[in-house]
């Protein structure tokens, strides 16, 4: 079958032979449950992230749609409407409109909405031709006979990329607008789209186009590269597209809802997020790299089967709960236990696989309500940012945000400490608008009372004030001291004073510390560590191997480890290098003994040389003079076909070498 | 230079002028070495004509640069002699012993990149003498060398030594900094390959070459036909056979994996080295006995594409993928485009397919038209794709469009596997060799073919292989007088039967009697021979093989049809005709015609 070229498999034997039904042990056992909780798990979490996604667009759809209805009624003459999509570099918002777009207006009779590329056709008579059967190919299925019987009634055959035809099929049809899509304006020939869009134009009073743009630079570019007829044809408005950063964090935070019941760790996801924003990526892979983190933690984490809440003690094995028991956290707690002696309930956890259940339960319940909880806490963050800084260009990302504080690096840390003492130096103005803002947040219940109560004093400070109007200074803000400057004795000396501050102001100040120090206890207790919480193994998955071995493979380095390290890979006894120093050995395969000798030479190699030393290196090993030219032979052309040589014309007998080893 | 002089006490009279005029002149920055020209000029003649008389009657009329090479030779030779003699221009009168170390000279090349010294030659050339150009080059360095030599004052130059052992002093001294020493560019550096980041090991892995090639020839050695190839690797038991089996079965410890990640909508990308046809085969062994019947009983098909064969397009794929899904019972005939193809077969997907292709970055579908099918067909929610990559460089085929759609999760799957389907190992080294493909079948296929043709088609042919080994007798009879290149020699075509006449090395025979042309091949340094088409045609008129040149062109088209003759235009455009056939196999043929 090696040299056919496609077949469909059938395997040797037509019926296989009658296999021992091995039923899964231990761990393994439990893949079916965990799948399903898989499939239920990522079901909800990808439904989340598809409909945060499609609300982003939500609002240029709806533009666009307006736009193509109008230019549905208006008939203007001369110039084909033309709506221009300003997405930035990304690809995938624009696709992600368009089809949205396609999807609600192809649903409309009397429209037709097709979308072209650059790879649709080289040449005009290709893309018209493709346009053409892309129009007239919608509903075929519905009036085919009809069809038939019309095209028979012309007589005459048309070619296929006459524009007749679609006009026709509009008239038949009665259509009232056939929009085109260009997705990839920047990669089409400019001359061959200008030919097209004035071609369109000719025919725009017996086919009602609009046309829809979709451009990754600027207008300024797409109207240097149209020529000046073609410009005239058309009759444009700009409409923006979200940026992708904007789509990564709607993603994100659908994957970080509070109610997911597994989380993504702050080392995965941060590597996740630089490598979206290293290389611009569609928000698919983003999306698929979290499936995947999903995938692994179902497939290879067996607890992962206490995820599901409605799972029953009957249907767990006994080996799950030996497994529970070796958890690390899990051993910190019995520790802690110990330490309280409690020793009745730690025995209980021992013996009792029910009971266990139950903890088990209760402290997922409790940690991703903790990770929830540091989410919010995130929120009142950023609110801090803003007010503090003003802005919105000021406020760090949500998701880096929550790597942060994954990571514990943010209770108590220096950006925590600056914002709670830029808050504490606001006007009481700003204040207000702090405390209203923070309240906004879903914090806990306690807090917002405390806000409140905060509120309702300031509220109270600032009416009955006697000059009623004049907001209130903080004692803290360094503004309302001032510098002195003062020449004694021909030296210059700085003093320090403040501002004479109202009683008001002063109470006004203590008020504000309040508020601070009530803010930074929430967020101190709030910010905790992760890795702290009993059976964070479960619902909090960190690896980063897997995906970056699934999603950033190395395929040249692996081939050159292959070939000049076989031993790694093989784990043979005879190639095992002595002192961890790789050496050149007959053990060796035969390509990899060629390869290192390729290694050795320089950009040209003689192949009489090579020849020669191969043959030294292979040496006694066994083989006649003539198997190692066979395999000589084949490792040539083996190293050929994986691009590592090519003939030269320099000399003869000689080729070249093309890679050197370790990029 | 002045100063370094003045400790050694200058004997000549005639000599001081010549310093202080130096100075004046302003040319004594040199450090830098002559040229063969100059030299010329600063040597003395064979007849040891004591120089001192010499050289002020030539400097009225010389120029400064002549002066100045002058002075450096003067002043090496003082420096070279510690102990100047009462004549000490008798220094030069042995030019022989200078010749021992004209290895040794430490930066001839500097000169030239010197500006000034060039117009310094540039004017000594345009009287310049006729000189002894024996040794003068060697002569010049050992003054430049002693130059150095001083000038890096530990030079031990003993104070009563003879003549041969000053020379060899400058050898062993350490030579100046400035620049490379001659050779030294060519010279690996001892750099180490520890760690060194990976642009710098480009450069070390890239070292300038050439002097470590031999001149060794691969001629001598003898490449395998296509039956001893295969006769050879099949008696060949690799060692490695039990590891690679182990290898293979940790792969497909991950199937399950696997399976469960094409479920979930991903392509699987399989990497690394060696051939991963069979766990290819053996992972669709797998999904096929796993697969969940449906009721039907009818398993879930799989697509297996094997994308390093020849000529193999993707419509091909297109129509077996249909053909897969709607079973044997109906046919389903795609046409048009391939995305048009890939419409219609999308339209008829109903239920889920499994396509593998091995070696998807092999020729025939690298073409980004062929990938863009291919991801469209991968993205179909119905399709489960898996595709294995050979080259380091796979991944560079691909734009994020086209990965999107693919949805990839790579695997690293080294197999250390034999590349036996992927490779046609015989041609594709005699390619990279820059030789002609051996032509499967060589003298019994070409006999067996001949005798099936009519007769006068065979008369050609043999009237073709005369013509040509006649050119070939001729070449060599008339090797001394009308080849100009080396490694040709008898023993070449005695010891290769298959490939002679394109083993041997460069060779440039001129057309004897003006009627047959030899010409250089194709490949690098291959060359063939060949009769011009028009002499072919001339010679088969007068014997009456064929009637007109209707009836010539349809038997050579004949013999190209069937591989028997080789034909292409030389640099002036005259057609030649050859064949594919070493010498010995071309004289064997003969025979059998005749």
């Amino acid at each position: 079958m090696e040299y056919e070229k496609c077949y469909a498999f059938e395997p040797e034997s037509a019926r296989p032979a009658k296999r021992r039904r091995v039923e899964p042990q231990g761990l393994h056992a439990s893949w079916r449950a965990r799948h399903e909780a898989y499939q239920k798990a990522w079901r909800e979490q990808k439904q989340r992230i598809d409909a945060e996604l499609s609300s982003i667009n939500s609002s240029t759809v709806l533009e666009l749609t307006k736009f193509l209805d109008g230019a549905a009624q208006s008939n203007s003459p001369g110039a084909i409407p033309t709506a221009v999509l300003s997405t930035g570099p990304d690809t995938s918002s624009r696709t992600s409109v368009i089809q949205q777009l396609s999807g609600t207006q192809n649903l409309l009779a009397r429209k037709v909405f097709i979308s072209i590329s650059a790879t649709t056709g080289g040449n005009l008579k290709a893309l018209l031709k493709a346009t053409i059967q892309k129009a007239t190919s919608r509903n075929e299925g519905i009036d085919d006979q009809e069809d038939d019987s019309a095209a028979q009634n012309k007589g005459a055959k048309l070619l296929n990329y006459d524009l007749q035809i679609l006009a026709n099929y509009v008239r038949e049809k009665r259509l009232q607008q056939v929009a085109i899509a260009i997705q990839d304006t920047e990669a089409f020939d400019s001359e061959l789209l200008s030919e097209l869009i004035e071609l369109l134009g000719c025919w725009l009073d017996r086919i009602p186009f609009v046309f829809l743009f979709t451009i990754a630079t600027s207008l300024d570019i797409l109207q240097q590269r149209l020529s000046k007829g073609a410009i005239k044809c058309l009759k444009g408005q700009l409409f923006d597209v979200a940026p992708s950063e904007d789509e990564v964090e709607r993603a994100f935070e659908a994957i970080t809802n509070p109610s997911t019941s597994l989380w993504i760790g702050p080392e995965l996801m941060s590597t996740a997020l630089e490598r979206q924003s290293d290389y611009i990526q569609s928000i698919g892979s983003f999306v698929g790299a979290a499936q995947y983190a999903y995938m692994s933690s179902y497939y290879a984490n067996a607890l992962s089967i206490f995820l599901d809440p409605a799972i029953k003690p009957s249907e767990v094995s006994a080996d799950h709960f030996e497994a529970l028991r070796n958890l690390d956290s899990f051993r910190d707690y019995c520790r802690g236990l110990l330490d309280n002696n409690e020793i009745v309930r730690l025995r209980g956890l021992f013996d009792s696989d029910d009971s266990l259940l139950k903890v088990v339960r209760a402290e997922l319940n409790r940690g991703t309500e903790a990770l929830a909880n540091v989410m919010i806490a995130v929120e009142v963050v950023r609110e801090l940012q803003l007010w503090a800084q003003g802005s919105r260009a000021a406020v760090t990302s949500k998701s880096k945000l929550y790597c942060q504080a994954m990571s514990n690096k943010l209770a108590g840390s220096s950006l925590v400490r600056s914002l709670l003492l830029s808050t504490r130096k606001a006007r009481s103005d700003a204040a207000m608008r702090t405390l209203t803002a923070v309240m906004g947040v879903d914090i806990p219940k306690n807090l917002k009372q405390q806000c409140a109560k905060i509120r309702k004093e300031l509220t109270d400070m600032v009416m009955n004030q006697p000059n009623t109007g004049q907001t209130l200074r903080s004692e803290d803000n360094i503004r309302n001291s001032t510098l002195r400057t003062t020449v004694v004795a021909q030296k210059v000396e700085l003093s320090k004073q403040k501002s004479t501050l109202s009683k008001q102001d002063a109470a006004y100040t203590a008020l504000l510390r309040r508020f601070t120090d009530l803010l930074d206890g929430y967020l101190n207790k709030t910010f905790i560590d992760p890795k702290s919480l009993l059976f964070h193994e479960i619902f909090l998955y960190d690896l980063k191997s897997p995906n970056r071995e699934t999603f950033t493979p190395r395929p040249r380095h692996a081939i050159e480890r292959a070939l000049a390290a076989p031993h790694d890979y093989l784990d043979c006894s005879c190639c095992a290098p002595e002192q961890g120093d790789v050496t050149l050995a007959a053990s060796q395969p035969a390509t990899a003994v060629l390869y290192q000798l390729y290694l050795e030479s320089g950009s040209l190699i003689n192949v009489s040389d090579l020849w020669q030393a191969f043959q030294a290196v292979l040496g006694d090993a066994g083989q006649t003079e003539q198997q190692q030219m066979a395999l000589f032979l084949r490792d040539l052309a083996e190293l050929r076909y994986l691009g590592l040589v090519k003939g030269t014309r320099k000399r003869a007998d000689h080729i070249a070498k093309v890679v050197w080893k370790g990029l | 230079m002045a100063k370094r002089k003045q400790p050694e006490a200058s004997p000549e009279v005639a000599e001081t002028p010549s310093k202080r005029r130096r100075k004046t002149t302003e040319v004594p920055t040199t450090n830098g070495i002559h040229n063969e020209e100059e030299e010329a000029e600063a040597i003395p003649k064979p007849n040891n004509t004591p120089k001192k008389q010499e050289i002020p009657s030539r400097r009225k009329r010389k120029s400064a640069a002549e002066i100045l090479v002058e002075e450096e030779e003067e002043e090496g030779n003082d420096a070279g002699s510690p102990t100047p003699k009462a004549n000490g221009r008798t220094l030069f009168s042995t030019p022989r012993r200078t010749k021992k170390h004209t290895n040794g000279t430490p930066s001839k090349s500097k000169a030239n990149n010197s500006a000034r010294r060039k117009s310094a030659r540039a004017l000594a050339e345009q009287d310049e003498e006729e000189d002894d150009w024996d040794g003068q080059a060697a002569l010049a360095r050992e003054i430049l060398e002693d130059e150095d030599g001083q000038v890096l004052v530990e030079a031990p130059v003993g104070g009563e030594q003879d003549e041969n052992e000053t020379t060899t002093t400058p050898v062993q001294t350490p030579s100046r900094g400035r620049g490379r020493p001659k050779g030294a560019r060519n010279r690996r550096s001892p750099t180490p390959e520890g760690n060194i980041p990976p642009e710098e090991r480009y450069f070390f892995q890239n070292r300038a070459g050439p002097p470590q090639i031999s001149n060794n020839k691969f001629t001598s050695v003898k490449l395998l036909t296509h039956d001893e190839y295969y006769e050879h690797i099949q008696s060949y038991t690799d060692r490695h056979d039990a590891d690679q089996a182990r290898l293979m079965n940790l792969h497909a410890r991950s199937f399950p994996q696997w399976k469960f990640e094409m479920s979930q909508g991903f392509g699987l990308c399989l990497y690394g080295y060696g051939s991963k046809r069979a766990l290819v085969t053996k992972f669709a062994e797998y999904l096929y006995k796993t697969a969940s019947k449906p009721a039907s009983s009818h398993h879930p098909p799989i697509v297996i594409v094997n994308g390093y064969t020849p000529k193999l397009s993707v419509r091909h794929i297109l129509n077996t993928v249909a053909s897969a899904i709607v079973g044997e019972d109906e046919t389903l005939r795609l046409v048009g485009q391939p995305h048009e193809m890939l419409d219609t077969l999308f339209a008829h997907l109903t239920a889920p397919v499994t396509v593998m292709i091995n070696s998807i970055d092999a020729g025939p579908l690298r073409r980004g038209a062929v990938q863009s099918v291919l991801a469209r067909l991968a993205d179909h929610h119905m399709v489960s794709f898996l595709a294995t990559a050979d080259s380091p460089t796979f991944a560079a085929m691909w734009n994020s469009t086209l990965l999107d759609r693919f949805r990839f999760v790579y695997h690293d799957c080294t197999t250390f596997a034999a590349y036996s389907a992927e490779i046609n190992v015989v041609d594709d080294v005699h390619e990279l060799l820059g030789r002609k493909r051996m032509r499967i079948g060589g003298k019994e296929g070409i006999g067996f073919v001949l005798r099936s043709l009519p007769e006068n088609a065979r008369n050609l042919y043999r009237l073709l292989l005369s013509e040509i080994l006649t050119i070939l007798v001729d070449g060599i009879d008339g090797d001394g007088a009308t080849t100009t290149a080396t490694g040709f020699d008898d023993e070449d075509d005695n010891d290769n039967e298959a490939a002679a006449e394109t083993e041997a090395g460069p060779r440039r025979i001129s057309t004897t009697a003006g009627r047959a042309a030899i010409q250089k091949g194709e490949g690098a340094g291959a060359e063939e021979v060949g009769v011009e088409y028009r002499t072919l045609y001339e010679k088969a008129s007068t014997d009456f093989i064929c009637s007109s040149s209707m009836n010539f062109q349809f038997l050579l088209k004949e013999f190209h049809d069937h591989q028997l003759i080789t034909s292409r235009r030389d640099a002036t455009g005259t057609q030649l005709l050859g064949v594919p056939l070493g010498r010995e196999e071309m004289e064997a043929v003969l025979e059998d015609l005749s």
